[in-house]
């Protein structure tokens, strides 16, 4: 551990400093400005640019690349609703989400953690649009989190796990995510887009679509999912498998390959490695 | 610094040419392998324990050497050095088999807030002793050689008793460590500073080049001078270059692009101009 101490002004200087990075800009013209005129005396005192104006000029190249440079990072972890949302909306909320929470992390992606979180909380109980907004943050989250997960050990159970199958439950890998949408907004996602006005929202499926997310050697892979199988998995997360057999045939009884369907489930998610383990 | 046959200490050849690598070249590089003497990738982005950042990072270092480019030492902040970053970032270096490290003199965070940019601090003679003493501990708990890079600034700071360039130096002596000399950043400051750049390239010791690195700029509209990375290197810094190169060369030199990527023939035709520039 190096022990050698800063000089005793750095503390106060850098305190300044950061106050004018972190100054709120201005969303009232149409467009970000900063607010050059609010910085304070001392932080310009410390700039030696020969004139008042020109000290607070150059400290807003600072304070302006502070906020851009977390929009172009929350633009870029939550395409979907940058989309959904344009960008002129998609920064304001950010910059309400941000000035709560001024980034601690080192990595610059971490500074839209709970963002998604923030965007549902807003948009609840508002109608259609905002509900598919709040489902398009939850798919950016999804992507958030299996692009960043680290690579499971593959899941190999042994024949006794497999001949207690029943009473055990499959641990969901971290590095997967079920993704639900009552819109094609997977393939908005994927779509070309330059940013600024936003995209027209894509009208309603006639019945929801499911989907799997698991990460790849290349990058991410989405399989389908039949909406049965889509409800097995889910309720694999919360049960034994023997018990999320026994409550899907509440719900299917009228389907008599129902155990068949399982087992290539079952056979499916394992080629797909969505469990890493088994816990009893 | 220099080893026997023209290599650095570090193993990397004296003249190597190379590009910091960016996930949007991932698939044109792993395709094409074109004629690299090394990449370049910022640490931080890689001392993650997420999947795909790892497996692109040891496709690439399975074809090239890889040097360590980061942004969050914070070697100019207030508060301790962070060792767990540290850890991580000694961790990559020695799975990569790094040949350098580097990082800026800058400060990043201040009072447990992360700031995301590189910043400016007053050139003083108390600063230099404090910057040194830790570049100094960061080399010897990388255990490889570590460059630190100048700065681009948009401010003087009122405090400053020294030139950045006499500042750079005395840090990188005190030190033991050496010059991540970014020739780009020495042209953006002196224009919006209004110091010669040539002045500043004569205080350099060049035997103490780690590597040079090119990129371009942008200009606002008030005439200040940004370091974007977003385009073409500008001809006045290749000017820089080739004179630097005919003084003091040979040096590895690395072109950087960050923002608006070109297809990586546009990045590796620039990289061509550095060699024609040094014929």
């Amino acid at each position: 551990m190096t022990r050698s101490t800063p000089p005793a002004w750095l503390e106060s200087f850098q305190a300044r400093f950061s106050r004018v990075l972190r100054a709120p800009l201005d969303r009232s013209g149409g467009a970000l400005r900063d607010r050059r005129d609010d910085y304070s005396s001392e932080a310009c005192a410390d700039v030696a640019a020969g004139e008042p104006a020109l000290e607070r000029a150059r400290l807003a190249v600072y304070n302006r690349q502070y906020w851009f440079r977390l929009l172009d990072a929350l633009q870029r972890e939550l395409p979907l609703t940058h989309r959904l949302l344009g960008s002129w909306a998609f920064n304001g909320h950010a910059l309400g989400f941000l000035e709560q929470r001024a980034p601690a992390q080192r990595d610059l992606a971490t500074a839209a953690d709970g963002f998604a979180a923030f965007l549902e909380a807003r948009a609840a109980g508002e109608g259609a649009a905002a509900r598919a907004l709040a489902q398009a943050a939850r798919i950016d989250e999804a992507f958030r989190s299996v692009l960043r997960a680290a690579e499971p050990p593959p899941f190999v159970p042994t024949a006794e796990a497999l001949a207690q199958l029943e009473s055990a439950r499959l641990v969901r890998s971290p590095a997967v995510r079920f993704i639900e949408e009552d819109r094609p907004l997977l393939e908005l996602r994927a779509a070309p887009y330059e940013g600024e006005r936003p995209l027209p929202l894509p009208p309603a499926l006639p019945a929801p679509r499911s989907w799997v997310l698991c990460s790849t050697a290349e990058s991410y892979r989405l399989v389908p999912l039949e909406p049965a199988q889509a409800r097995f998995f889910e309720l694999l997360a919360a049960h034994t498998v023997g018990h999320a057999l026994s409550l899907l045939e509440r719900t299917q009884a009228s389907e008599p390959a129902l155990a068949g369907h399982v087992q290539r489930w079952l056979a499916e998610g394992m080629r797909l490695n969505l469990w890493s383990g088994i816990s009893r | 610094m220099t080893g026997d046959g023209g290599t650095l200490a570090s193993g990397l050849a004296r003249d190597a040419v190379g590009i910091a690598l960016r996930p949007a070249h991932y698939r044109s590089l792993f395709a094409d392998l074109p004629r690299l003497d090394y990449l370049e990738v910022i640490a931080d982005n890689f001392i993650t324990e997420a999947a795909g950042p790892r497996r692109n990072l040891e496709r690439a270092r399975a074809h090239y050497p890889i040097v360590l480019h980061g942004v969050g030492l914070n070697l100019l902040g207030h508060e301790p050095l962070d060792e767990r970053y540290l850890d991580a970032v000694a961790r990559l270096a020695d799975r990569l088999d790094a040949p350098f490290v580097s990082d800026h003199l800058c400060w990043t965070a201040a009072h447990g807030l992360q700031h995301h940019d590189l910043l400016p601090a007053p050139y003083t003679e108390d600063l230099v002793d404090f910057a040194a003493r830790r570049a100094s501990y960061v080399q010897a708990r990388l255990g490889r050689p570590f460059g630190l890079e100048n700065l681009s600034s948009y401010v003087q700071l009122t405090a400053s008793t020294m030139s950045e360039h006499a500042f750079y130096s005395a840090v990188v002596r005190e030190a033991g460590c050496s010059f991540m000399l970014d020739i780009n950043n020495v042209y953006v400051s002196s224009q919006n500073h209004g110091f010669d750049p040539h002045e500043y390239l004569a205080a350099i010791d060049f035997a103490r080049v780690l590597q040079v690195h090119l990129a371009g700029h942008s200009r606002l509209d008030d005439g200040t001078l940004i370091d974007t990375h977003d385009q073409p290197v500008c001809d006045a810094v290749w000017q820089l270059y080739a004179s630097a190169w005919r003084q003091h060369g040979p040096f590895p030199t690395l072109i950087e692009w960050d923002a608006a990527i070109p297809p990586l023939p546009e990045l590796l035709a620039e990289l061509e101009r550095a060699r024609e520039v040094r014929r």
